[in-house]
């Protein structure tokens, strides 16, 4: 089987639909409260969405969403923080690899980010096992599978350019 | 007829239209995560001051008993932990809410000559006096009915937090007089009778 079969969808477009995705999952658990009181909500199956997207996000993301929810105390703000994120992120990304000029350097864009969070994620700091260790692993799975759809697409090119 | 594709940016376009009509206009109106008491005043022990928690005017520290006080600092303080007055120097939790009800409290000092606000240690809390009369705060703790496993929120809050950590539930107890740490120790919050016996510490039997 060959890994690096040609696919209607690209390795870097389908990260970037994950990326979004993840992005996605933490507003089902904030919409979901902005119904009741917070503070009082218990643990159920939008808290299991919220943990495992903000740890699929990369992680200077949500600690920089952290900052900002302590700073201004507001969900509402996290909210469409993230939504923005990964509207904007879709945007550029779609219009970078719909061009041949700019394609090949989005892609390796895409790969070096991945590079530096999965980096990060390795370093022995707190705010990594903030969400627990199996929000980890699955977080730190989802991140080393976008990269690895990020290479094959850039193995890919290479070949097709060949 | 243009065939129209649809794309994920499309729906999260229209998710980020749908969610400010949503968030913003339905549950903005019916204000479904407000808890705040409506009427309420604390009256400190000893003092001429009184703690208000109101809607009908700005909640905060009033001068005088009742609800005939003259506001002179605004903020949403705390009494259920305690209050100290030392030097003319009051000491208190302050309690900020977040937009969807979240409750994070401030360790703060209010000088009764200038009414000067000012924070001591932010996302601490208050528990009163030990033994040996130092006022006792826990340093990087939250609410006890919020705790970390249950609230994911709070987990996203603490996690760019260097004094909070909640994934182990240690916090720094600290022992204040004069408005200085005389006394700290770090320890794992396991159950609420632990605020019992920090307050029954007695720094001098401690200290030797």
């Amino acid at each position: 089987m060959n890994i690096f079969k040609k696919r209607p969808y690209s390795g870097t477009k389908i990260y970037v639909l994950i990326f979004q995705i993840s992005s996605l999952l933490p507003l089902i658990h904030i919409l979901y409260c902005s119904g009741f009181n917070s503070a009082v909500i218990p643990r159920g199956f939008t808290s299991v969405m919220f943990d495992t997207g903000m740890s699929a996000v990369p992680r200077v993301e949500s600690l920089l969403l952290s900052s900002l929810y302590r700073l201004t105390l507001s969900e509402i703000f996290v909210y469409f923080t993230l939504a923005a994120v990964a509207f904007a992120y879709g945007v550029i990304m779609k219009k970078l690899l719909s061009l041949k000029k700019t394609a090949p350097a989005a892609k390796y864009f895409a790969a070096v980010m991945i590079c530096i969070d999965v980096v990060v994620r390795a370093l022995p700091f707190r705010f990594n096992f903030v969400f627990g260790t199996l929000y980890y692993v699955i977080g730190l799975i989802i991140r080393l599978a976008c990269l690895a759809l990020v290479i094959s697409d850039i193995v890919i090119s290479r070949r097709t350019e060949k | 007829m243009q065939k129209v594709k649809f794309s994920f940016n499309a729906f999260i376009m229209m998710l980020i239209i749908f969610s400010i009509f949503v968030i913003f206009v339905f549950f903005g109106l019916t204000d479904m995560a407000n808890i705040r008491i409506n009427n309420d005043v604390y009256e400190i022990e000893g003092t001429d001051y009184s703690v208000r928690y109101t809607e009908l005017t700005p909640s905060g520290l009033y001068k005088g008993k009742g609800y005939a006080g003259e506001l002179k600092v605004e903020g949403n303080f705390g009494y259920d932990w305690g209050v100290s007055i030392e030097d003319g120097v009051l000491y208190c939790n302050e309690y900020r809410m977040t937009s969807l009800g979240m409750m994070v409290s401030d360790f703060v000092r209010i000088d009764l000559e200038t009414y000067e606000k000012k924070v001591v240690i932010k996302n601490a809390m208050m528990i009163g006096k030990c033994e040996s009369g130092e006022i006792v705060c826990l340093d990087g703790f939250m609410m006890p009915s919020w705790q970390f496993e249950t609230n994911s929120l709070y987990k996203l809050y603490s996690m760019s937090s260097d004094t909070i950590r909640a994934e182990d539930d240690v916090v720094t107890v600290r022992y204040f007089d004069g408005g200085k740490t005389v006394y700290s120790f770090e320890d794992s919050m396991t159950d609420e009778d632990r605020i019992e016996y920090y307050r029954s510490l007695d720094l001098k039997e401690v200290n030797g």
